[in-house]
């Protein structure tokens, strides 16, 4: 094996096959394991230009971490984490660290089913899009979102996409289709700051900015028929995709708890490489309530998304002049990609309960694991995988590859290629937007400098990435969707 | 002057901003002749990010203060502050001033700053964003020092997650 072993540059990474690439423990000061990288040759260079791999170097060097600091193959600068990071640690000797989750605390994705295809679709495309678009509010703070008041939000914090389906915004199936039926039950209200509170007071039902969008998709490639059955889905089936998180109530508790790890850095004596990384024991006092306030904030996103939800079956329906039942506007899946959660993994033939960090990663569970939903037990959970909005996003379904090497996880998107200053320079937004309807793709979004960081050449091809996980076993390929109308926050 | 480097030459003005490149976020750059200069030159820089042309006419005054253990501390939360003053009341600041506070400071806090904030809450009467408004101002790569390269300035940076 040794003589297989190929260095990708002085000090840079070592080749371990065709797809895994190993970042040695002795390479920087402080790591406590090797970092491993998946990817191909190809994708490389595109990942160690920026400081992406410092970045898994840097995982590496947390208190307790189990097993590798790993990166998927979208992996990307972030900030103290990479995008596409995963790390493990061990919940009584290591350490929970906000950097791990981020700021749009369980940003995540959810597929709508729909007995519609391309042809019905594309004959009332436009009128769906715009009433999508008025329906969902998007951009600054919370205009158009639901307002709660402070039980009300506590109770959302609580139960999450549960809170949403007690009001009639979804149904028991809705929340069977969501990892942890849309509600960790480690949240406490109790645990996020009043600014926080303040934040999310207004803000549920709405999209966003940034990277957050709605999608109306077709399946134009099946790979696994038995598996596509199972999921639901057929090809040229019109799917809905959802993208966003915990809008500002995470960001702020993400905020307050980087503040509170950064005083318990030195209370415990951790020394970290990138301050984004503070953190504390798991079992620690400063631990515990970051756990309990991310799990809030996850419900809160859970929420945000089974709100929005709603919204779009309604839309849906009126648009096409009948009930969300008559179109079988089911959820597919719904799946968190920035998250920290308790979990219990077999490692060197041992099961230990770990601290799953995954920062742009999805999770990946197999056939026959108890968190699975009973009607997807025996193929696996489905993982979605957005890509870029010109060309697809992919459903793939969970496998015993990850069980074995990546806690659980795998890839969340297509990783970003280009800087957004880089982005904008190269195409103004309404150029991207008639390209991409000269390609039968409607875009609509709030600002043009939006749409042009967000333009599909800013991303890797999302191809690239699942070819990468379906070859390692991690997770596999079900089918491919095909959008045919976007709507940027 | 909004929206710009204050001395109007770019890296050579007396006090100013510029954007780093990042993959996927945004890098801040700020410079001035003394650390508080710096720290609003990063707050202009990040308001100009978000700002709609046009709608730009200061009617409003909001202090806001902020304690942290380290001048870093302090810039990063300076910075949230602003964000936080976008999100819940969609103002935006034209014009910051940044000064010591020094009767706040407490406990483990060292460094206390007092922002003076001009500007208008207009996202909250409709305007749209003119790009992402950015999540968060991060710790990674943060700084805030007296620049090597040019001792008679201070250099401020911050990543921000978009």
């Amino acid at each position: 094996m040794a003589d297989d072993k190929r260095r990708n540059g002085p000090g840079e990474l070592v080749r371990l096959d065709e797809y895994r690439w190993l970042i040695p423990q002795n390479r920087q000061a402080g790591m406590r394991t090797d970092g491993l990288i998946y990817a191909s040759q190809r994708m490389l260079p595109d990942i160690t230009v920026d400081k992406a791999h410092e970045q898994v170097a840097n995982v590496a060097c947390l208190p307790g971490i189990v097993g590798r600091s790993l990166a998927m193959p979208d992996i990307h600068w972030g900030y103290g984490f990479p995008i596409g990071g995963v790390a493990a640690t061990d919940v009584e000797h290591g350490v929970v660290s906000p950097g791990g989750v981020g700021y749009d605390i369980n940003c995540g994705v959810r597929i709508l089913r729909t007995n519609l295809d391309e042809g019905a679709v594309r004959q009332r495309l436009d009128k769906l899009m715009h009433a999508l678009f008025a329906a969902v509010p998007a951009g600054v703070g919370g205009k158009g979102g639901i307002s709660l008041d402070h039980a009300e939000l506590r109770r959302v914090l609580k139960n999450g996409a549960g809170w949403a389906v007690e009001r009639g915004l979804g149904t028991a199936a809705d929340l069977d289709a969501c990892e942890d039926g849309g509600a960790i039950g480690l949240a406490d209200p109790d645990a996020i700051s009043n600014r926080a509170a303040k934040r999310g007071f207004n803000q549920l039902g709405t999209l966003g900015s940034g990277n957050h969008f709605l999608e109306v998709g077709v399946v134009d490639e099946v790979y696994d028929d038995r598996v596509a059955q199972v999921f639901g889905l057929h090809l040229g089936m019109v799917t809905i995709s959802i993208h966003v998180g915990s809008r500002g109530l995470g960001h702020q508790v993400c905020q307050d708890s980087l503040e509170v790890m950064g005083k318990a850095v030195r209370r415990y004596g951790i020394d970290l490489p990138d301050r984004q990384l503070a953190c504390a024991p798991v079992s620690s006092p400063e631990g515990r309530d970051y756990l309990a306030a991310m799990s809030a904030a996850a419900n809160y996103a859970w929420a945000n998304r089974q709100v929005i939800t709603a919204k779009v079956r309604q839309v849906t329906a009126a648009t096409f002049g009948t009930s969300p039942t008559a179109l079988d506007l089911s959820l597919l899946y719904d799946v968190a990609h920035n998250i920290a959660k308790l979990e219990t993994h077999v490692v060197d033939g041992k099961k230990v309960k770990v601290c799953v960090h995954r920062k742009g990663a999805t999770r990946a569970f197999a056939a026959g694991h108890r968190d699975v939903p009973e009607r997807y037990r025996d193929v696996g959970q489905p993982v979605l995988v957005p890509g870029d909005m010109g060309r697809y996003s992919f459903v793939l379904v969970g496998a015993q590859g990850a069980m074995r090497e990546t806690f659980g996880s795998t890839c969340h998107g297509a990783g970003r290629l280009m800087s957004r200053t880089a982005a904008k320079k190269k195409a103004h937004g309404s150029a991207i937007q008639r390209d991409l309807a000269e390609q039968g793709i409607m875009v609509l979004g709030h600002s043009p400098a939006g749409l042009a960081e967000e333009a599909p050449h800013a991303y890797k091809d999302v191809q690239d990435v699942v070819d990468v996980v379906h070859q390692t076993g991690i997770s596999l390929r079900v089918c491919r969707l095909r959008p045919i109308g976007v709507i940027k926050g | 002057m909004f929206g710009g480097p204050a001395g109007g030459g770019g890296e050579e003005a007396a006090a100013g901003f510029s954007y780093g490149e990042h993959t996927a976020d945004l890098q801040v750059i700020g410079w001035g002749p003394e650390r508080n200069e710096a720290i609003r030159q990063v707050l202009l820089g990040i308001m100009a990010l978000i700002a709609p042309e046009g709608c730009l006419e200061a009617r409003q005054t909001i202090e806001a203060r902020v304690s942290a253990p380290d001048p870093v501390a302090a810039l990063v939360q300076a910075a949230n502050e602003l964000l936080f003053l976008v999100d819940t009341e969609g103002f935006v600041a034209t014009d910051v001033l940044v000064s010591e506070d020094p009767g706040r400071a407490a406990g483990a806090d060292t460094v206390s700053l007092l922002l003076e904030l001009r500007g208008a809450p207009v996202f909250a009467e409709g305007a749209v964003p003119s790009g992402p408004v950015p999540k968060a101002a991060t710790y990674h790569e943060a700084l805030l020092d007296p620049d090597r390269a040019a001792p008679w300035r201070w250099r401020a940076r911050l990543t921000l997650d978009l």
